[in-house]
């Protein structure tokens, strides 16, 4: 059973439906056991990162996080999920992440580009890893966000997106790994990605 | 690279896709989440579903075909038509919807789309505009379907819209819309100038090349209806056209 984070930062039901797709159950909530349960954990989310942190601090998210980091159990962030893996954020002030991943969450700053960076982009594989199986360079994944990550080590990146930057799309730490693109929304290329995932669980 | 997207466009009434001419004679087409389905598979980057009779009914959305949609599909999707408050953003967002589009609200009350963007973040606000050529060499917003003509400046109002936070402009003429001649390339050009969020063009498209046209002066996205729902323009073979235009697209 995958975990999936609730904790009132948009719809959740696409991520379930789509680990429906490759054969995993998943279960949406916060309840504290049903993490610790779980064989991974999913933290979505749209929106603000500064909310996000709130709301995982209300409903005292956190420690239950850090424990199953801890132990050894994968963590997929997705999206924001992603950003808040990180130290810190520039979004709208300067906000403390879950410092799972070493370096911060910055806004795009180039002239020539339209922000939010959306749509349809191409992976570039950085290094190897078996998240990435069957992904080449010429995958598309959907990608719609503001800020994007500034790993301290851009070893920490598996895929990543150019973008008037390199756009960290796939990063992995250890048992922690963030997609900045909506895999649930990234037709084919997001199923196989879903589908590495559930290899590493097992 | 980001690619360019290609958008179908599903207008749906009562539970059906349609296609009307300059917004009348209303045809009837197909299974929203049947053709939905369909074009995921063909190649769309997004899909758009707007609930046409919405806005002047006073009808509740159409929640679940949105429900329907987002089980069956795995490409983002938006909803419009009829949105009038936040509650109705969350509505839409709740039954699986990654955007929501809002037109005639916001003309009414601009202050919408801030709360929405504040709420669910600027990413999944669209501001759809209904713009007309006037006299005077510029474009009037239009709203209720286009029939009524709030007499506001289609470029200033777009640019406001931009500064209250939405996160994309979808740009609907309708001189060229149902009429197959092209995209209004002007009235794209100048927006996608002046703004710094994404445009998405719709109104015109008749002909493979009406797409390179309007997405090499500058639109990021184009989005069009008859010509997907009459399979006079098979999706794939688009993308293969504008990729030997080398313009950035994302082929299935």
């Amino acid at each position: 059973m995958i975990a999936i984070v609730d904790y009132d930062v948009g719809n959740l039901k696409n991520v379930y439906t789509a680990l429906g797709d490759v054969g995993l159950e998943g279960t949406i909530t916060r309840d504290k056991k049903v993490l610790d349960q779980a064989d991974a954990i999913i933290l979505p989310g749209v929106g603000a990162f500064s909310d996000a942190m709130d709301n995982l601090t209300k409903f005292d998210l956190v420690e239950t996080l850090d424990r199953n980091v801890k132990k050894g159990k994968i963590l997929l962030g997705i999206c924001l999920g992603m950003q808040l893996l990180f130290d810190q954020s520039y979004e709208d002030g300067e906000f403390s992440g879950l410092s799972y991943i070493p370096g911060e969450i910055v806004k795009f700053n180039a002239p020539n580009i339209k922000i939010p960076h959306m749509g349809w982009n191409n992976l570039i594989i950085n290094r190897e890893s078996s998240l990435v199986k069957n992904i080449g360079n010429d995958d598309y994944v959907y990608f719609v966000h503001s800020y994007y990550a500034k790993p301290n080590d851009f070893n920490d990146v598996i895929a990543y997106a150019e973008y008037s930057v390199r756009v960290p799309g796939i990063v992995q730490k250890d048992n922690v790994i963030g997609m900045q693109f909506h895999p649930e929304k990234s037709s084919q290329v997001g199923l196989q990605l879903l589908k590495n995932f559930k290899e590493m669980i097992r | 690279m980001l690619t360019k997207r290609i958008i179908p466009c599903l207008d749906v009434d009562h539970g059906r896709v349609v296609k009307g001419k300059k917004f009348l004679d209303i045809q009837d087409v197909a299974d929203p989440v049947e053709l939905g389905r369909y074009y995921s598979e063909q190649g769309a980057d997004e899909l758009v579903f707007y609930d046409i009779t919405a806005s002047y009914e006073d009808r509740d959305i159409f929640i679940h075909i949105v429900e329907k949609v987002a089980e069956a599909i795995r490409i983002p999707f938006t909803i419009g038509g009829g949105i009038s408050k936040v509650e109705d953003f969350r509505k839409v967002l709740m039954a699986g919807a990654d955007k929501v589009s809002v037109n005639s609200a916001a003309v009414k009350n601009p202050q919408l789309i801030k709360e929405a963007a504040l709420r669910f973040g600027a990413q999944c606000v669209v501001l759809s505009i209904d713009a007309k050529r006037n006299n005077s060499g510029s474009w009037d917003v239009y709203v209720k379907g286009g029939r009524e003509n709030t007499g506001i400046d289609a470029i200033e109002w777009a640019k406001q819209g931009q500064a209250l936070g939405a996160g994309e402009i979808c740009i609907n003429s309708i001189d060229t819309d149902g009429v197959k001649k092209g995209y209004d390339l002007e009235l794209n050009q100048k927006l996608s100038r002046l703004l710094t969020i994404p445009i998405i063009a719709s109104g015109g498209a008749g002909k493979m090349d009406d797409f390179a046209e309007v997405l090499k002066i500058g639109a990021d996205a184009a989005l069009a209806a008859s010509v997907f729902h009459y399979k006079e323009i098979p999706i794939a073979d688009l993308k293969n056209y504008l990729y030997d235009q080398q313009i950035p697209v994302r082929r299935v």
